[in-house]
Order: C-alpha cells, then sequence, then structure tokens
C-alpha cells in the first residue's frame, strides 16, 4: 500500500504546517512593542519615507499611473485612510503600532513597515 | 481535438471564470493580503480528476489570464499565476501518487502551496521579505479553505463521473 504511507506522510506534514502557523502566530502576536517606534514605507522595494509615530501626520504616497495611497500617523500607530486600489485591503488591514506584520498593498506596491526603538534619521552608534 | 472535448474544456472554462469573477467581488473575510475561498480551484481539481492534467493544465492556464482581464487587475495576473502553478503541480504530482483517492488532502495541499507560491510572487514584486509574516495566517486559512474545496471537487466528481462524464474520446 504505497498510497497509504503517502498519505499519512502528507497528513502529518500538513498536521506540522499548521502547529507551525499557530505557534508562530501566537509568537507575533505576543511581541511588545518598545517607545520611539517609527515606520519604513517602501514602494516597489525602495525605501521612500521614514515617519516617527510620535506626531500625528497625514501624508500622500503616490506611485505609478495615478496610483495613491494616503496614510495617517496618530496616537502612536500608523494606518492607510484612502487609496486607489480596488479592494481596499491595505485600508481594512487598520492601524498598526507594533510587530513584525506590515500593511500591505499589493495592487500599488506598497509595504509599511514598523521598526521599534530607533529614532528616524539616527544612526545606531558610532565607533571610532 | 475532437469537437466533444473543445466543447467540455470550454464550459468548463466559463464555469471556472464566473467562479473566479464573482468570487472577486466578494468583500475579504480577513484582512490579510492573499486570503480567499480558492472557489475556482474546484474546477481546476475536478478537471483533474474526470479528465487528467493537460486538460485541468489549459483550464487553469485560461482561466488565469481571461480571469485577470475580466476583474481588471492586471498585478493580481502575476500573483494568481505564481500561485495557480505552484499549486496545480503539487496536485498533479500528489494526484498520481494516490492514484486519484484522498481528493480533500490534494486539496489542501494545493492551497498551502497556492498560498506559499503567491507569498514568494508578492516577496519578488515588493522586494520586501516582510511579506512573509503572513505566512503563517495564509497557511491556516488553505488548510480550512483546502478542505472545504476538496469536499466540493470530491462529491461533484463522484456525480459527475455518474452521469457519465470523464470520457472525452468516444
Amino acid at each position: 500500500m504505497k498510497e497509504k504511507k503517502a498519505m499519512i506522510g502528507i497528513s502529518i506534514f500538513l498536521c506540522l504546517v499548521f502547529i507551525c502557523s499557530l505557534l508562530f502566530l501566537i509568537c507575533m502576536y505576543r511581541e511588545k512593542g518598545g517607545g520611539n517606534a517609527y515606520a519604513c514605507i517602501y514602494q516597489d522595494g525602495i525605501l521612500v519615507k521614514t515617519v516617527s509615530l510620535e506626531k500625528e501626520d497625514t501624508f500622500l504616497i503616490e506611485g505609478k499611473n495615478g496610483a495613491y495611497n494616503k496614510i495617517s500617523v496618530k496616537n502612536g500607530s500608523i494606518g492607510v485612510i484612502e487609496a486607489s486600489c480596488p479592494d481596499f485591503l491595505c485600508g481594512r488591514m487598520g492601524y498598526i503600532s507594533k510587530g513584525p506584520i506590515p500593511i500591505t498593498c499589493l495592487p500599488n506596491r506598497l509595504v509599511i513597515e514598523i521598526e521599534g526603538e530607533r529614532e528616524a534619521g539616527v544612526v545606531d552608534g558610532v565607533v571610532y | 481535438m475532437k469537437t466533444k472535448k473543445i466543447v467540455t474544456l470550454g464550459m468548463f472554462t466559463a464555469v471556472a471564470l464566473t467562479i473566479f469573477v464573482v468570487e472577486s467581488y466578494f468583500p475579504p473575510l480577513v484582512p490579510v493580503p492573499g486570503i480567499k475561498m480558492g472557489l475556482a480551484n474546484v474546477v481546476t481539481l475536478l478537471l483533474l480528476f474526470l479528465y487528467n492534467e493537460r486538460e485541468s493544465f489549459t483550464v487553469l492556464l485560461l482561466r488565469i489570464i481571461l480571469g485577470s482581464m475580466f476583474t481588471g487587475q492586471a498585478v493580481s495576473f502575476f500573483y494568481s499565476l505564481c500561485g495557480g502553478i505552484a499549486c496545480f503541480f503539487i496536485m498533479a504530482l500528489l494526484y498520481r501518487i494516490f492514484r486519484g483517492k484522498y481528493c480533500i488532502l490534494i486539496s489542501m495541499c494545493g492551497a498551502v502551496f497556492h498560498n506559499l507560491g503567491q507569498t514568494a510572487a508578492a516577496w519578488l514584486l515588493l522586494g520586501s521579505y516582510s511579506v512573509l509574516f503572513y505566512v503563517p495566517v495564509l497557511m491556516l486559512s488553505a488548510l480550512i479553505t483546502g478542505f472545504f474545496t476538496g469536499c466540493v471537487a470530491l462529491g461533484l466528481s463522484r456525480r459527475l463521473k455518474k452521469l457519465g462524464y470523464g470520457k472525452l474520446d468516444d
């Protein structure tokens, strides 16, 4: 019964996928955000803007062919409030303030990542 | 190509396309890019069980090309293509190994690899590894949706085989 063995193998593989995903998810959501967090905004893989999450701000990131995302920073978190993409999934993801899970807008190729405990535009450390 | 084959595959393409387009109008259930029910995969799986790899792959490619035209999202074409091809190859391989059994398992594996392929495409296009943090959520959703699409495909293939589908050469 070759296919029965393969079936058991595949079932175990799927169970492993399930357990690993759950563990990773729990770890990701338990991560605590540090102070002085700032957000990096990438477009087509290129860093276009770094903003501190400390002060409130609203700005527009424009892409090719009239694509745009209106991004708002408030209460130490960042989110998309208006966008040209058809599904508006980036806006539905809400505001994020910590953790490794980014906001992405696939149609406009935009990624917003949170980086914690460093100030925007400041070098980590300088060694002489 | 026999006329019956052309007509049958054309009909299945229309069915797959309809499901694909209607599904794209549903609001996303979870605010994570890439999560959807994947009902159009039922047709791919069904054709794999009724006929063989070549027919299934043809309909899959036609559905992805026409589907991204009809939904009007040129970007989603690349994501669908990477996901669809990854999904198809793992399903065809498992279909060979299992010799036509365990439809639901095949569907679940297909869904998992579809989402992996899509994430890889997003990684390439966005040039940012941070999309990989979506993988756990995508895997969980793939296991759930894959289970249900597998059930649908299993039920359908049994009924359609009784009705005499599954032979294209007479």
